[in-house]
């Protein structure tokens, strides 16, 4: 079920960058989507009753119910790049704000 | 050990991560780094390069063929010369170039899709900074967020062909997917596709591009037009070729976006009295016609495409945006009768535009040829058509701004009124040898290209085993 | 009205994806059914190279990899270059917000006796737990990014509760610098002794040690060392204010 909730908070955040013009609004929406796909991602390598994919002294041999690691491989370069870009974001929202005095972007078009 | 293809990608990145603290130096590393590259690309032999030791489909690694060949040669040379004929500005922004370039070196080797999305995050992040130097950060904000949503859908794609075929690996990832249910691979397919449509400028999403390519500046809008969209048209030509199977809904659909955005591109273009609006449309226009290309399976007209646009667009580019810093302004009204000021910058002008539309003896007539030719083969007798009533439109538009910018007949007519601009200081010798230089590649290209083309279809046999249109439906 | 459209827009792409990814969307698994197919079970097994075979902890020896925790094995060695690439693009957004922040001064923000004292007492010990959590990225959850996020918050802490915080920020872009660069060159290292890019070259040592799996630990104190700085370089920079003339 957890796929369900990635792709709910990916609709979610699709749902914010189409409604909203507000620049720190925008970004959130943004986080909202990349969360919901990281969560999408994680839910790939799921199994049932699986273990974190490290060897302990606990549990030294588990290999067989491991989950698969490789998504989750693939999550943490997908947050960096998420962060990133969201700290690029917000650097550009926040120099628009300096320059026009508001982070609404409706209030400042007709830029050309 | 030192011809090893690598050296693209691990040299721009040493010099980045060194350019830092080296800040007196960095202009120099930049240069040297681009110059070293093109060493590397004569030595490197082509092949295979696995990473980290481990065999695909389990590691990593680097696919160097004649494919990616051309488009790394082009994309070194074009912007070496950028970042001399922009020295001033290229030197604001050293690091971000020099790590823009081992994104797209990586972009354009890589074998593994999961690399793929890395990199193409590096570009485009590296392209949001660089458009920052338009002074429009507004324009950078949109541009931003739309990048990033295709980024997010790009890595879903990514992560569903890795759900459902195992392995992440892109030379004959097409057979893996074709032989999955519709149902399944479709999603996928859409994804990717969509992934790509924002740096592709395909329609529904291409809005960023008329602004940050409309407001560019000598840096920024040769960089964008000649180098960034040509390696995107590269990478999205090697999915084509490797990952993406077109179903009748995807193929479709990609063909309607493709051929919209380049007739709407070009329309768009015609109606522009701003000198930069109108290249920054007819970027977007070309663009689509490339990508109607390789959806069509001509690769090798697209590459043509890519190549042409890209050589003509960065003499159409360093002019225009040169011109239009000189003058204050890209209106027509401002730049009429500009060339008679300014022969040589002229000459190289009208040669690249002359050929960006297509006119017989230049290297675009017979990218335009090609692409014709290989779409009446395919048997949609409507689509050629619609490329060359376009044409007409473009060839209008460049005609109608080559006489302005010239006004050969009204010259004394003007200067009697004072409608002539005063001459003002647009180059320096060196930049108008760069664009001298660019246009003499492009004018070379033109004379043989028989040659040249002989020499493009040698990439044919290493792609064409997979070109299969709609495979995925005979499953 | 927007809203409306939208939310009818976002309902039939929830009803479109649902219905069309049905069958794609189970991806789960019982332990019996994976073996035939899952990639990761090479990596799991320490078997890409053809000689793995059941591990152990805390016995086997020499592996191919040597990391107890495979998603590290994964990020820092089978797929390096893709952490290779993620480092890359930390560096160019702490890059464009130094660019974008440039000129401007750092603000000190006034701060209250409770901050500063317990400022002062947490902040070397999260700079301590950083340090653990990208020195033992092999054998536990974590790694460089968590570690180095770490670091930076201690710095974060550290600069919200002290009134001066050193306005030179030169460290900070030698040890971002430095890390970045030898990581490539450990890379390199890999290309001569061992003939590929990013290659594990060392000895990988026992499963389950401190010292052991080749050179993944250094990758991780590099990447610990450059995200904790390039963090603490973002979270600095945003700091800045325009000056007022």
């Amino acid at each position: 079920m957890i796929q369900f909730a990635g792709i709910a908070l990916i609709l979610i955040g699709i749902y914010g960058l189409m409604t909203t013009k507000h620049m720190i609004k925008l970004i959130i929406a943004l986080n909202v989507m990349e969360l919901g796909a990281n969560i999408f991602i994680i839910s790939i390598g799921f199994v049932a009753h699986g273990l974190a994919p490290i060897y302990t002294a606990d549990l030294p041999n588990q290999a067989f119910s491991f989950v698969d690691p490789l998504p989750q491989a693939m999550v943490l370069t997908a947050i960096v790049i998420g962060f990133g870009v969201s700290a690029l974001g917000l650097v550009v929202a926040q120099n628009i704000y300096k320059k026009h005095g508001t982070y609404d972007l409706s209030e400042i078009g007709g830029e050309e | 050990m030192m011809g090893s293809i690598i050296w693209l990608i691990a040299l721009p990145l040493l010099a980045a991560f060194v350019s830092v603290v080296a800040q007196t130096y960095q202009y120099g590393l930049l240069v040297v780094t681009l110059l070293m590259n093109l060493l590397v690309l004569f030595a490197a032999p082509q092949g295979l390069t696995i990473i980290g030791g481990y065999e695909p489909p389990f590691g990593i690694s680097l696919l160097f063929d004649q494919y990616a060949l051309i488009a790394l040669l082009l994309i070194q040379v074009l912007l070496l010369l950028i970042i001399v004929l922009a020295r001033p500005l290229a030197k604001n922004y050293t690091p971000v170039i020099l790590v823009m370039l081992a994104g797209l070196n990586g972009m354009l080797l890589t074998n593994d899709l999961f690399n793929l999305f890395v990199m193409i995050e590096i570009v485009s992040i590296a392209a949001f900074i660089l458009s920052t130097a338009n002074g429009k950060l507004t324009h950078t904000f949109h541009y931003l967020i739309l990048a990033t949503v295709s980024g997010v859908f790009f890595l879903l794609g990514t992560v569903l062909v890795y759900a459902y075929t195992g392995i992440l690996v892109v030379q004959g990832l097409m057979m893996r997917l074709a032989s999955l249910p519709v149902a399944l691979s479709l999603i996928p397919m859409m994804l990717l596709i969509f992934g790509m449509a924002v740096e592709l400028k395909l329609v529904p999403v291409s809005s960023w591009a008329k602004n940050i390519y409309g407001q560019a500046n000598l840096l920024t809008g040769p960089i964008f037009a000649a180098v960034l969209a040509p390696a995107f048209g590269f990478v999205f030509g090697r999915m084509m070729n490797e990952v993406i199977v077109l179903h009748s809904l995807t193929g479709y659909t990609l063909l309607v976006m493709a051929i919209s955005t380049f007739v709407l591109g070009e329309l768009a273009a015609y109606r522009q009295t701003d000198l930069l609006k109108t290249l920054a449309f007819s970027s977007i226009g070309q663009s689509g016609l490339a990508v109607m290309m390789f959806t069509l399976g001509a690769p090798w007209a697209g590459i043509l495409l890519l190549i042409n646009n890209a050589l003509a667009k960065s003499i159409l580019y360093g002019v225009a945006t040169g011109v239009t810093a000189a003058y204050g302004n890209a209106s027509m009204g401002v730049l009429k009768g500009v060339f008679y000021h300014h022969r040589l910058l002229g000459v190289a002008f009208s040669l690249a535009s002359l050929s960006l539309v297509g006119i017989p003896l230049f290297l675009g007539f017979f990218a335009k040829v090609s692409a014709v030719m290989a779409i009446f083969s395919t048997g949609l007798i409507w689509v050629p058509v619609i490329i060359l009533l376009t044409a007409i439109v473009e060839g209008a538009y460049v005609m109608r701004w080559l006489l302005q910018l010239w006004s050969p007949a009204f010259e004394g007519y003007l200067a009697s009124k004072k409608e002539l601009p005063q001459k003002r200081n647009v180059f320096s010798a060196q930049q108008i040898l760069v664009v001298g230089v660019l246009a003499v590649i492009l004018f070379t290209m033109g004379l043989m290209p028989q040659r040249f083309v002989d020499a493009l279809q040698k990439t044919q046999p290493a792609m064409a085993q997979y070109e299969m249109v709609g495979q995925g439906e005979q499953q | 009205m927007k809203k409306l459209v939208s939310l009818f827009l976002i309902l039939v792409l929830a009803f479109f994806l649902t219905t069309a990814l049905d069958q794609g969307l189970d991806f789960w698994h019982s332990p019996s059914q994976l073996d035939a197919f899952r990639m990761s079970n090479a990596f799991v097994q320490n078997d890409v190279l053809g000689e793995g075979g059941a591990l152990v902890f805390g016995e086997s020896k020499n592996l191919e990899s040597g990391s107890a925790n495979i998603v590290t094995s994964i990020v820092v060695d089978y797929r390096s270059f893709d952490t290779l690439g993620e480092i890359t693009v930390l560096f160019l957004s702490a890059l464009g917000v130094g660019l974008l922040m440039g000129s401007g001064v750092r603000t000190t923000l006034r701060s209250g006796f409770i901050l500063k004292t317990a400022a002062k007492m947490v902040a070397p010990l999260m700079l301590l737990t950083g340090i653990y959590i990208f020195t033992h990225g092999h054998l536990t959850p974590g790694g460089g990014f968590p570690g180095g996020s770490m670091m930076a918050t201690a710095f974060l802490l550290h600069y919200f509760g002290s009134d001066t915080v050193k306005s030179n920020l030169k460290p900070l872009k030698w040890i971002e610098s430095t890390a970045g660069a030898l990581y490539i060159l450990l890379g390199l290292a890999g290309l001569f002794v061992a003939g590929s890019f990013l290659q594990n070259f060392l000895p990988t040592g026992t499963l389950g040690h401190l010292v052991s799996a080749g050179i993944i630990p250094l990758v991780y104190v590099l990447v610990g060392l450059k995200v904790g700085s390039e963090v603490s370089g973002i979270v600095a920079d945003f700091s800045k204010t325009e000056v007022v003339s």
